[in-house]
Parts: C-alpha cells; structure tokens; sequence
C-alpha cells in the first residue's frame, strides 16, 4: 500500500471540491446581485404602478363627470357643447395612454423573477450536494489505509445517488463480513466486482437520462418545423 | 394503481426482500435477502437505483439508522412499504398468477 501516493490523490481531490465550492460561492454572489437589482426594478415598477393607479382614479372621476354632462348634452348651448364633447375626446385619448402604459409595465415583471429564483434554487441545491459529497469524502479520507480505498473514491466520484452515502457503508459493511469469512482476496474481489457493476448501472441511467432528454428536443425541433 | 406505477420483475423482488426482512430492511440485506432466495447476483447499485425509484413514486419510505464503526461510521438507511408499495405489489403478482392460471398455479395474493 503507498500512502504517500494515496495522500497525493487525497489532496488533489480536495482541491477539486474546493475549487467547486468556491465557484459556487462566486456563482452564488453573482445571483444575489442580479436579485438586487431585479428587486431594485421591481420598486420602481411598483412606484410607476401606483403612480398609473393615481392616474386611472383620476381618470375614472373625470370620466364620470363628463359622462353626465354627456347625457343633457341636447339641451346645452353649442360652446358648451363643443367643450364637453373636446373634454370627451381628450379623455378618450388618455385612456388609450393609460392602457398603454400599463400593458408595458407589466412585461417583464414575473419572467425575469422566475428565472432568477429557479437559478438561486439550483445553486442552493448544489451547495448541498456538495457539502454532502463533501462530508463523504471526509469520511472516505478519514480510512485512507482502507484496502477498499481507490473504490470507495471512485464510487464516491461516479454514484450521485441520494442514498450514495449508505451504500457505500452497505459495501464496506459486508465487506469486512467477507473478509472474516472468505479472506482478504475473495472479499476485494467481491467489493471490486459490486464496485464496477454499481458503476456502470449508474452510468448508464445518465446515458438513458441523455437519450431521453435528446429524443425530446429531437420532438420538439420537428414539430416546430412543421 | 396508475397505468404507469405497474411493477418490474426487480422491483417485486425488491419489495417482498424488504417485507421479508421485516424490520431489519436496508440496501444490503435486501441485496442479500434477493440473492439468498433467488440465487441471482445482484448488485447493490441495482438495489439502490430501484429502491431510489420507488422511494420518488411514494412506494417505500426510508430511515436513517445509527452509524457504525464497521460501516466506516455511515449510517444505514432502513426501508419500509407504503400502503401504496403493498397494493402495487398485490395488483401485481396476482396479475402475474391470472397469467398462469392453467400452467403454473400460484396461490392468490390477499
């Protein structure tokens, strides 16, 4: 057994996860800027908002005013007639703007938060996964002259599974059950052989994964061409 | 049952190992429980992706355990059916024994 190479590995290793972590702080940074500014944003739209609502209230009294100057409108002199019938037409107009005004503040508002707040789960997310990964990992340097060693990292590298954690305390469980029972070779044989089937059984439900995903936008691509 | 929760062959097996373990029901007993009954070699990645399965379609619900020195101080994680893992399971081999009927006669699961 060479400690030194495996201490070497070890390092190495930790550098990887440390180098994640750290870009996940920075990621993680970067989001919280963009939720400043998206909530900056959104103050101002909310102001403009209640500045449009003063407006329509306004607009609303105006209206109601001259609607009933509108109905005796037969019996008024023709000035009178052209000024309310003007006032009317003026009113009108200001509707539309409102109209307009409106329909332009609300692009924009629920889109851009979604997005954001879907990437800020993510990364929360992934800050878990790897603080998990990263207690497991402690767990696995922790028995560095484990004769199971290079295939619990690897296990730990490859197997992403939420329950990934137990199993590997499963296959170091029956392992030594193995190794008390049948000898040190037969149980290494047995761990290497569960090592490598888990592996690629893992592996290839990210391929399945893959294809389905690529089948779907294949879908996607063809129905949008017809 | 939905259309879609209709059991493999494996994840039979996976939940009558766990109701014969009766307690005692973590990923390696259900591995050694499948492999002692059925004389199949089974991995313990297969176990857990089915397990991992059936856990996200609510069939089996999971428990942390204790950590122990021989398991590298990892914790198991015992596993349990759900009222709706029994009747998948129920619906399912009493399919499996109407498809018999008259070749292999299988006694009626209740």
């Amino acid at each position: 057994m060479n400690l030194k190479r495996r201490e070497m590995v070890a390092r190495l290793i930790l550098k990887l996860l440390v180098w994640r972590a750290n870009f996940l702080g920075l990621a993680a940074q970067f989001v919280g800027k963009l939720l400043d500014c998206r909530m900056a944003f959104l103050d101002r739209k909310t102001r403009k908002l209640n500045e449009l609502g003063k407006s329509a209230d306004s607009w609303r009294k105006r209206w109601d005013s001259i609607a009933t100057q509108f109905k005796t409108l037969e019996h008024e002199a023709e000035p009178r007639k052209q000024l309310v019938l003007a006032a009317r037409a003026a009113l009108i107009k200001e509707q539309k703007q409102i109209q307009i005004a409106a329909s332009r503040l609300k692009i924009g508002i629920y889109w851009g938060s979604g997005i954001l707040t879907y990437t800020a789960e993510s990364l929360k997310e992934s800050y878990f996964s790897t603080k998990k990964s990263g207690d497991s990992l402690c767990t696995i340097l922790s028995r560095i002259d484990s004769a199971t060693f290079y295939w619990d990292l690897l296990l730990w590298f490859l197997v992403p599974g939420v329950h990934s954690e137990e199993m590997l305390g499963d296959l170091n469980e029956e392992y030594l059950l193995r190794a008390s029972d049948q000898g040190e070779a037969s149980a290494k044989a047995w761990y290497q052989h569960q090592a490598v089937t888990t592996i690629m059984q893992y592996l290839w439900k990210r391929v399945e994964r893959i294809a389905t995903i690529a089948t779907l936008i294949d879908l996607v691509e063809r129905w949008l061409k017809k | 049952m939905g259309k879609r929760d209709h059991l493999g062959e494996f994840e039979q097996l996976v939940l009558l190992a766990i109701l014969r373990t009766r307690g005692d029901a973590y990923g390696m007993m259900i591995r050694r429980e499948i492999e002692k009954r059925t004389g199949r070699n089974t991995s313990i990645g297969a176990v857990y992706l089915t397990l991992e399965r059936m856990e996200q379609k609510g069939l089996v619900s999971s428990d942390l355990g204790e950590a122990t020195p021989e398991r590298g101080g990892r914790a198991k994680r015992f596993f349990t059916i759900n009222p709706a893992g029994r009747q998948a399971l129920r619906e399912s081999l009493n399919a499996v024994r109407k498809m018999a009927e008259g070749h292999f006669p299988i006694p009626e699961v209740v």
